[in-house]
């Protein structure tokens, strides 16, 4: 599928410049009579050559964000397609200026670093506490307002607590920005928000150092190094950088996840008071784990498995799911229909539970 | 409240043909695949008439289904398993039940009396 071209129409809505190309989709400005509306629509990229996982992910994407409490931190969803006919998301327009275009400039003042870092760390509390990780963090999908806060764009990867999850067992390979990503979701788990912190204290590394901390895996055995060499302290490739700063972002590298900080709401604390920060050996430290230190891990990462994801914040018990798998093969009318009467009594007898429909195909 | 917005601001007036994103529901593409077995579990689940929160499509891909669905019940922490009883074949029922980590209901269609 070409991509839809500015001007054009869908389902009443009409386009205007195209902001991004992503792999997965596309964003366009939308036009009203008078000009830009202060709206996007996000169009996933489908047809000949194009992945399941782009029908995957808008789906994903309609799901977190039609669940999320209006706010400044991400996008409203405003309206969408049916992916059935024709999918779009159509969300409002974001103003504000991107982490990328700062991380261009890095390295970056510490005050800065604290400042921007502060400002994502809220606005990652924010989603957590409605039982959301975003699981993509990366410079292009954080945007700051005029007011100053922090906008986290790009759902299309993230985790809803309260949903069975989408795009767990239908992708094998991890996905996601590999620069930022945690150990955790390198080896599958999408459940925990310390993935989040785990990508924040990367995006600060850079800000402060101009480096990336793992730099760029181009397969999954150097994807799979973060497991075991830990990154260079920002203060020996950057002598400004102050050990409060640098305590902080290797709190949140820490490769075990029950090691980095509880919450992102700890690490806005941290960032906006430099003086409370409480110097560990990593304030201190001064090169990277010596050989034998890192023998011993790259051991033992063969077997590496992250505690399990923290409990979900909101204190009611999750609802049931039901899992009704259906065969793809010939329809069965008279098997479908006793299935459906099956869901009708369990629903009657608990009016929260959640049916998950499946079906399982061959892949090509 | 916030859809009848945006749809205020839906254009009235003419310019080019609507762009159609339709027709990609192709069985020859990967994502029209994808799209054409969410189709197939919405028409099952249509006449449930539940709200449409408390429903969520899977599309697996892998060439052991009872090992799919077993995988999908243990990261999803799902309660209940239905599944429909085999006429003949490789019993997934069966395969499902035995590996399962929760309960599994096997359904079976009855003729009407």
């Amino acid at each position: 599928m070409r991509a839809p071209e500015p001007g054009a129409e869908i389902d009443g809505f009409r386009l205007g410049e195209r902001l991004h190309t992503g792999t997965m989709a596309w964003i366009y400005r939308l036009l009203g009579p008078g000009g830009p509306l202060p709206l996007v629509m996000k169009i996933p990229r489908l047809g000949p050559g194009e992945p399941a996982i782009n029908v995957i992910s808008f789906e994903q994407c309609r799901m977190v964000l039609g669940a999320l409490a209006q706010g400044p931190h991400y996008p409203t969803l405003v309206a969408y397609g049916d992916v059935e006919t024709t999918p779009y998301l159509v969300m409002e327009y974001v103003e504000g200026r991107p982490l990328s275009e700062w991380m261009r400039e890095a390295p970056c003042a510490a005050d800065a670093v604290a400042a921007l870092g502060a400002k994502l760390a809220l606005a990652l509390h924010e989603i957590h506490r409605q039982d959301v990780i975003h699981l993509d963090l990366k410079s292009a999908n954080v945007l700051y307002r005029p007011g100053g806060e922090a906008t986290l764009v790009d759902f299309g990867l993230a985790h809803h607590g309260h949903f069975p999850d989408l795009l767990a067992e239908e992708v094998r390979t991890p996905v996601g920005n590999w620069e930022y990503m945690s150990p955790e979701q390198i080896v599958g788990v999408r459940c925990d928000p310390r993935s989040d912190l785990f990508a924040l204290g990367a995006l600060l590394y850079e800000l402060a150092t101009g480096r990336l901390p793992f730099g760029q895996p181009r397969s999954l055995a150097q994807l799979r190094r973060r497991l075991y060499l830990d990154p260079a302290p920002p203060r020996a490739l950057r002598a400004a950088v102050p050990d409060w700063l640098q305590e902080v972002i290797l709190h949140c590298l820490e490769v075990d996840n029950r090691s980095r900080y509880a919450s992102a709401a700890e690490v806005a604390f941290d960032l906006a008071n430099p003086a409370q920060v409480p110097r560990t050996e990593r304030a201190s430290r001064s090169a990277r784990a010596g050989w034998l230190q890192t023998f011993g891990r790259r051991m033992s990462a063969g077997s590496f498995e992250p505690a399990p994801c923290p409990p979900l914040s909101s204190q009611a018990a999750p609802a049931p799911i039901v899992l009704v798998a259906l065969a793809s093969g010939p329809d069965d009318e008279t098997l479908y229909e006793a299935l459906r009467s099956a869901v009708r009594r369990l629903c009657a007898s608990d009016g929260r539970c959640r049916i998950a429909c499946a079906t399982v195909v061959p892949r090509r | 409240m916030r859809l009848r917005w945006a749809l205020s601001h839906r254009l009235r007036h003419g310019g080019p043909p609507a762009v159609t994103l339709t027709g990609e529901g192709d069985a020859a593409t990967a994502t029209g695949r994808h799209i054409r077995h969410l189709v197939e579990l919405r028409r099952w689940a249509r006449p449930l008439e539940l709200a449409e929160e408390r429903l969520t499509y899977h599309v697996l891909e892998s060439e052991k289904p009872a090992a799919a669905l077993i995988d999908y019940a243990s990261v999803n922490e799902v309660d209940q398993i239905l599944v429909g009883a085999a006429r003949g074949g490789r019993d997934l029922a069966a395969q499902v039940a035995a590996g399962a980590p929760c309960s599994v209901t096997v359904v079976r269609a009855r003729p009407q009396d």
